[in-house]
Protein backbone atom coordinates (compact mmCIF):
# COMPACT_ATOMS: atom_id res chain seq x y z
CA UNK A 1 0.00 0.00 0.00
CA UNK A 2 1.00 3.61 -0.51
CA UNK A 3 2.06 5.02 2.85
CA UNK A 4 0.91 8.56 2.04
CA UNK A 5 -2.61 9.01 0.74
CA UNK A 6 -4.71 11.97 -0.34
CA UNK A 7 -8.41 11.29 0.12
CA UNK A 8 -11.73 13.08 -0.08
CA UNK A 9 -13.22 10.54 2.31
CA UNK A 10 -13.82 11.27 5.97
CA UNK A 11 -11.10 9.85 8.22
CA UNK A 12 -12.43 7.43 10.82
CA UNK A 13 -9.60 7.35 13.31
CA UNK A 14 -10.63 4.04 14.89
CA UNK A 15 -10.79 2.27 11.54
CA UNK A 16 -7.59 4.02 10.41
CA UNK A 17 -5.65 2.78 13.44
CA UNK A 18 -6.97 -0.78 13.11
CA UNK A 19 -5.09 -1.19 9.82
CA UNK A 20 -1.71 -0.96 11.46
CA UNK A 21 -0.47 -3.75 13.65
CA UNK A 22 3.04 -5.07 14.17
CA UNK A 23 3.98 -7.55 16.92
CA UNK A 24 7.50 -6.02 16.96
CA UNK A 25 6.18 -2.55 17.72
CA UNK A 26 6.04 -1.57 21.38
CA UNK A 27 5.07 2.02 20.60
CA UNK A 28 2.57 3.72 18.36
CA UNK A 29 2.58 7.51 18.07
CA UNK A 30 -0.08 9.36 16.15
CA UNK A 31 -0.97 12.94 15.30
CA UNK A 32 -4.32 14.30 14.20
CA UNK A 33 -4.73 17.74 12.67
CA UNK A 34 -8.27 19.01 13.38
CA UNK A 35 -10.25 21.83 11.74
CA UNK A 36 -10.61 24.55 14.40
CA UNK A 37 -13.10 27.40 14.52
CA UNK A 38 -10.68 30.33 14.56
CA UNK A 39 -7.49 31.60 12.96
CA UNK A 40 -5.68 34.93 13.35
CA UNK A 41 -8.64 36.44 15.16
CA UNK A 42 -11.25 35.40 12.60
CA UNK A 43 -14.15 33.02 13.18
CA UNK A 44 -13.76 30.12 10.77
CA UNK A 45 -16.88 28.37 9.45
CA UNK A 46 -15.21 25.62 7.43
CA UNK A 47 -12.14 24.83 5.31
CA UNK A 48 -11.64 23.81 1.71
CA UNK A 49 -8.52 21.85 0.81
CA UNK A 50 -7.12 21.39 -2.68
CA UNK A 51 -4.25 19.06 -3.49
CA UNK A 52 -2.04 18.40 -6.48
CA UNK A 53 -2.69 14.72 -5.82
CA UNK A 54 0.00 13.00 -7.88
CA UNK A 55 2.87 15.16 -6.66
CA UNK A 56 1.44 15.31 -3.13
CA UNK A 57 1.44 11.52 -2.84
CA UNK A 58 4.92 11.32 -4.34
CA UNK A 59 6.38 13.98 -2.01
CA UNK A 60 4.47 12.56 0.97
CA UNK A 61 5.92 9.14 0.16
CA UNK A 62 9.41 10.69 0.09
CA UNK A 63 8.81 12.12 3.59
CA UNK A 64 7.69 8.74 4.93
CA UNK A 65 10.80 7.11 3.44
CA UNK A 66 13.04 9.77 4.99
CA UNK A 67 11.47 9.05 8.39
CA UNK A 68 12.09 5.32 7.91
CA UNK A 69 15.76 6.00 7.08
CA UNK A 70 16.32 8.56 9.84
CA UNK A 71 14.56 7.02 12.83
CA UNK A 72 14.44 3.56 14.36
CA UNK A 73 10.84 2.83 13.43
CA UNK A 74 8.96 -0.10 11.90
CA UNK A 75 6.51 1.73 9.64
CA UNK A 76 4.73 5.05 9.15
CA UNK A 77 1.59 6.24 7.39
CA UNK A 78 -0.10 9.54 6.66
CA UNK A 79 -3.47 10.47 5.16
CA UNK A 80 -4.55 14.02 4.25
CA UNK A 81 -8.11 15.07 3.39
CA UNK A 82 -9.17 17.29 0.52
CA UNK A 83 -12.49 18.94 -0.24
CA UNK A 84 -14.78 20.70 2.23
CA UNK A 85 -14.13 20.08 5.93
CA UNK A 86 -16.26 21.21 8.86
CA UNK A 87 -15.12 22.30 12.32
CA UNK A 88 -13.90 19.26 14.25
CA UNK A 89 -13.14 17.16 11.17
CA UNK A 90 -9.78 15.41 10.97
CA UNK A 91 -7.74 17.03 8.18
CA UNK A 92 -4.59 14.94 8.51
CA UNK A 93 -3.46 11.91 10.48
CA UNK A 94 0.04 10.47 10.97
CA UNK A 95 0.74 7.13 12.61
CA UNK A 96 4.17 5.68 13.41
CA UNK A 97 4.94 2.20 14.71
CA UNK A 98 8.27 1.69 16.46
CA UNK A 99 10.01 -0.54 18.94
CA UNK A 100 10.16 2.22 21.54
CA UNK A 101 8.50 5.57 22.23
CA UNK A 102 11.40 7.95 21.64
CA UNK A 103 11.80 7.40 17.91
CA UNK A 104 8.06 6.98 17.36
CA UNK A 105 7.47 10.49 18.78
CA UNK A 106 10.37 11.98 16.80
CA UNK A 107 9.33 10.40 13.51
CA UNK A 108 5.71 11.45 13.96
CA UNK A 109 6.80 15.06 14.55
CA UNK A 110 9.16 14.92 11.57
CA UNK A 111 6.46 13.67 9.22
CA UNK A 112 3.79 16.24 10.12
CA UNK A 113 6.33 19.10 10.04
CA UNK A 114 7.63 18.13 6.60
CA UNK A 115 4.13 17.53 5.22
CA UNK A 116 3.15 21.06 6.23
CA UNK A 117 6.29 22.46 4.56
CA UNK A 118 6.55 20.44 1.37
CA UNK A 119 3.42 18.63 0.22
CA UNK A 120 1.39 20.57 -2.38
CA UNK A 121 -1.88 20.99 -0.48
CA UNK A 122 -3.66 24.32 -0.04
CA UNK A 123 -6.19 25.47 2.52
CA UNK A 124 -8.94 28.05 2.05
CA UNK A 125 -10.70 29.43 5.10
CA UNK A 126 -14.37 30.36 4.89
CA UNK A 127 -15.30 32.78 7.67
CA UNK A 128 -18.48 33.36 9.65
CA UNK A 129 -18.80 36.86 8.15
CA UNK A 130 -18.97 35.49 4.58
CA UNK A 131 -15.37 36.33 3.60
CA UNK A 132 -12.93 33.65 2.50
CA UNK A 133 -9.28 33.39 1.56
CA UNK A 134 -6.40 31.07 0.75
CA UNK A 135 -3.83 31.01 3.52
CA UNK A 136 -0.50 32.53 2.49
CA UNK A 137 1.89 29.85 3.75
CA UNK A 138 5.48 30.27 4.81
CA UNK A 139 6.89 30.71 1.31
CA UNK B 1 8.84 29.81 -34.58
CA UNK B 2 7.61 26.30 -33.79
CA UNK B 3 4.68 26.00 -31.40
CA UNK B 4 4.33 23.37 -28.68
CA UNK B 5 1.12 22.23 -27.03
CA UNK B 6 1.10 22.17 -23.25
CA UNK B 7 -1.38 21.88 -20.40
CA UNK B 8 -1.42 24.09 -17.32
CA UNK B 9 -3.27 22.95 -14.18
CA UNK B 10 -4.26 25.56 -11.60
CA UNK B 11 -4.65 25.23 -7.84
CA UNK B 12 -5.68 27.47 -4.97
CA UNK B 13 -5.48 31.22 -5.58
CA UNK B 14 -4.40 30.68 -9.19
CA UNK B 15 -7.50 28.56 -9.89
CA UNK B 16 -9.70 31.27 -8.43
CA UNK B 17 -8.04 34.01 -10.50
CA UNK B 18 -7.98 32.03 -13.76
CA UNK B 19 -11.54 30.80 -13.07
CA UNK B 20 -10.63 27.38 -14.46
CA UNK B 21 -8.96 24.17 -13.30
CA UNK B 22 -6.76 23.72 -16.34
CA UNK B 23 -6.23 24.82 -19.90
CA UNK B 24 -4.45 23.75 -23.07
CA UNK B 25 -2.10 26.32 -24.58
CA UNK B 26 0.08 26.57 -27.67
CA UNK B 27 3.28 28.42 -26.88
CA UNK B 28 6.57 29.12 -28.62
CA UNK B 29 9.21 26.41 -28.28
CA UNK B 30 11.79 27.75 -25.87
CA UNK B 31 9.09 28.85 -23.45
CA UNK B 32 10.08 28.23 -19.83
CA UNK B 33 7.89 28.07 -16.71
CA UNK B 34 9.09 31.60 -15.93
CA UNK B 35 8.10 33.08 -19.29
CA UNK B 36 4.82 31.12 -19.20
CA UNK B 37 4.03 32.43 -15.71
CA UNK B 38 4.84 35.99 -16.80
CA UNK B 39 2.37 35.64 -19.66
CA UNK B 40 -0.34 34.15 -17.41
CA UNK B 41 0.29 36.78 -14.73
CA UNK B 42 -0.46 39.43 -17.28
CA UNK B 43 -3.59 37.59 -18.44
CA UNK B 44 -5.08 36.70 -15.04
CA UNK B 45 -3.45 39.17 -12.63
CA UNK B 46 -1.61 36.36 -10.83
CA UNK B 47 0.51 37.30 -7.79
CA UNK B 48 4.31 37.52 -8.02
CA UNK B 49 5.83 34.05 -7.92
CA UNK B 50 8.96 34.75 -5.83
CA UNK B 51 7.92 32.14 -3.27
CA UNK B 52 6.24 29.74 -5.71
CA UNK B 53 7.48 26.36 -6.92
CA UNK B 54 6.83 24.79 -10.28
CA UNK B 55 6.38 21.22 -11.50
CA UNK B 56 6.57 19.72 -14.98
CA UNK B 57 4.93 16.30 -15.43
CA UNK B 58 4.59 15.75 -11.66
CA UNK B 59 8.23 16.57 -10.83
CA UNK B 60 9.49 19.69 -9.11
CA UNK B 61 11.62 21.59 -11.59
CA UNK B 62 13.49 24.82 -12.25
CA UNK B 63 11.90 28.01 -13.56
CA UNK B 64 14.29 28.14 -16.53
CA UNK B 65 13.69 24.57 -17.73
CA UNK B 66 12.54 24.66 -21.39
CA UNK B 67 9.08 23.17 -21.94
CA UNK B 68 8.49 20.24 -24.30
CA UNK B 69 5.54 19.12 -26.37
CA UNK B 70 2.64 17.80 -24.19
CA UNK B 71 4.21 18.93 -20.91
CA UNK B 72 1.87 19.43 -17.95
CA UNK B 73 2.84 22.45 -15.85
CA UNK B 74 1.69 23.28 -12.33
CA UNK B 75 2.57 26.49 -10.49
CA UNK B 76 2.48 26.08 -6.72
CA UNK B 77 1.93 28.84 -4.19
CA UNK B 78 3.46 28.18 -0.74
CA UNK B 79 1.74 25.07 0.60
CA UNK B 80 -0.65 25.26 3.56
CA UNK B 81 -1.64 21.67 4.31
CA UNK B 82 -2.03 20.22 7.78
Amino acid sequence: MNHFIISEDEINIVEFNKQFKNPNAGAISSFQGIVRNNNLGKDVLRLEYQSYDRLAEKEGGNIINEALETFDIKSAYCTHRTGTLEIGDIAVVVIVLAGHRDDSFKACRYIIDEVKLRVPIWKKEIYQNGDSGWLKGAG
Amino acid sequence: MELINIKVIYFAVLRDLAKKKEELLSVDSGTTPQSLYDMLQEKYSFPDQNTYKVAINDNFTEWNEPLDQQDIIVFMPPVTGG
